[in-house]
């Protein structure tokens, strides 16, 4: 360290002891004693985009409550820097602070990258409630999105979708429902008096999957004579595949099998007619 | 499941079992007639509850497939003949809790009278189309039963018939509160 810096002028980034901290080495360093030359060399990093990650894995050896005060105290920098050398020791931050905590301060710290954040906190913690609140903050109308898809091999993956259902987030359950083939976004969607965004669920599940157990999640929450609710879907199809999809469930639906015979040769007509 | 029914769409049906409490309220329910030349079974059954959807889906679907092909001329030879169907069912394949995981609401009924058998069940009640009035006593044998015995159990005659018979399964029911009791049974065609 140089003599302007013990005494507390201004920290330059170019310096032997800067460099040094910021490569990562603290063994000239007290983090706590330290700790307003260190907060000098992370806001001005910070403000050059330097990368951050040496000194953020040094401190989270030599001092994890100082690299927290640092990382996401009431002080820490906004920006990319910061942000990316501190969700690479959010781990060790989590030891610090609750993880709901940590990451709704990071997500205020993000500048723009608050997505990133999302989507490391899902996918470190798939279950947690939290996850909600921050997920209506960060992707609005898409609320659970990045949240989901994280879930969707976790055994919370159901419950996910139940509590984003009951908050009324039908657009990332319906694209969930299309992109995974799981049936529990429809489930939850029915089970929240959601029936409109759960037919369009199940109807976009059809159009790009076969084989999905929905007969048996709808039956669940819906009772077990689960012939009404698909009856209404196939009024709603528009695809072909979906028709045929429905049609070759193996589940006892007479009344929709029947309605399917009925219409499938205009869906055929249809789609050649647009050119499908 | 779906029912292969006679039973007109509109009419409710004569054996209902209320919902559950968990996120899947009706998992491994099935409700179904059986008709035979001069009587009807009337089943209202959950199996499997503590499994999957899928596995409890099928499960429902097994136990209706099972049953549906009982030929007794009068609703005591039915009864007996569902509970012979019951006694050889290998309930393990269904669920590792076996047997112990079913609930079941058999409702015959002949130009007699009705009677009712079951096992698995926590209360029973009598719908009139308003609300559900106990049809026995907490102690009564009918709620005493759980599994499937190697005899046929006791058989409720009942020579008022009531509309429908409701039952609650042991481990935990919906409580109707303000719903229609039907529709805390997932019966849905009372309000389409």
């Amino acid at each position: 360290m140089s003599a302007g810096e013990q005494q507390g002028q201004a920290v330059t980034l170019e310096s032997p002891w800067a460099s040094a901290v910021l490569a990562g080495d603290l063994s000239a360093t007290d983090p706590r004693s330290d700790l307003e030359r260190l907060r000098a060399v992370v806001r001005l990093a910070s403000e050059q985009e330097r990368d951050l990650g040496p000194l953020f894995q040094g401190l989270r050896e030599a001092d994890p409550i100082a690299l927290a005060d640092l990382a996401v105290g009431p002080r820490a920098p906004v920006g990319k820097a910061a942000l990316c050398a501190a969700l690479a020791v959010a781990d060790c931050l989590e030891e610090q602070m609750s993880a709901g905590a940590l990451y709704r301060r990071l997500a205020v710290l993000a500048d723009g990258r608050e997505a990133q954040v999302l989507a490391q906190a899902a996918v470190r913690h798939p279950a947690a409630g939290w996850l909600l609140a921050l997920s209506e903050s960060v992707e609005g109308e898409q609320a659970g999105l990045t949240h989901l898809r994280a879930a969707q091999n976790h055994p919370a993956f159901a419950q996910c979708c139940w509590a984003y259902a009951s908050k009324g987030h039908g657009a990332a359950l319906i694209a969930m429902a299309e992109e995974t083939g799981r049936a529990e976004p429809v489930a939850a969607l029915l089970a929240n008096q959601r029936q409109e965004a759960a037919l369009e669920a199940a109807g976009r599940l059809l159009a790009r999957h076969a084989g999905a157990p929905l007969p048996a999640f709808v039956a669940g929450v819906w009772g077990p004579d689960p012939d009404g609710f698909f009856v209404k879907l196939v009024s709603g199809l528009r695809s072909r595949a979906a028709a045929e999809r429905l049609l070759a469930l193996d589940a006892d639906l007479p009344r929709t099998q029947a309605l399917l015979r009925a219409i499938m040769p205009g869906l055929r007509g249809r789609e050649r007619a647009r050119g499908d | 499941m779906a029912a292969n029914t006679s039973l007109p769409s509109t009419l409710l049906p004569r054996a209902l079992l209320l919902g559950g409490t968990g996120r899947f309220p009706f998992n491994g329910h099935a409700r179904f007639v059986v008709e035979a030349q001069h009587a009807q079974l009337h089943v209202a059954a959950r199996l499997a509850a503590s499994c999957e959807p899928p596995q409890a889906w099928e499960a429902a679907r097994a136990l209706g497939r099972g049953l549906l092909n009982l030929t007794g001329s009068d609703r005591h030879q039915l009864l007996r003949e569902a509970w012979q169907v019951l006694a050889v069912m290998e309930f393990d394949s269904f669920s590792p809790c076996g047997d112990q995981d079913l609930a079941l609401l058999l409702v015959a009924v002949d130009a007699r009278g009705m009677g009712l058998t079951g096992t698995g069940l926590a209360a029973v009640y009598e719908y009139d189309g308003s609300e559900g009035r106990p049809l026995v006593p907490p102690a009564h044998p009918l709620l005493a039963l759980e599994g499937v015995p190697k005899e046929p159990p006791g058989v409720l005659t009942l020579h008022e018939e009531p509309r429908s018979v409701i039952a609650a399964a042991r481990g935990g029911a919906m409580d109707p509160g303000s719903l229609l009791w039907p529709l805390a049974c997932g019966w849905r065609e009372a309000r389409e």
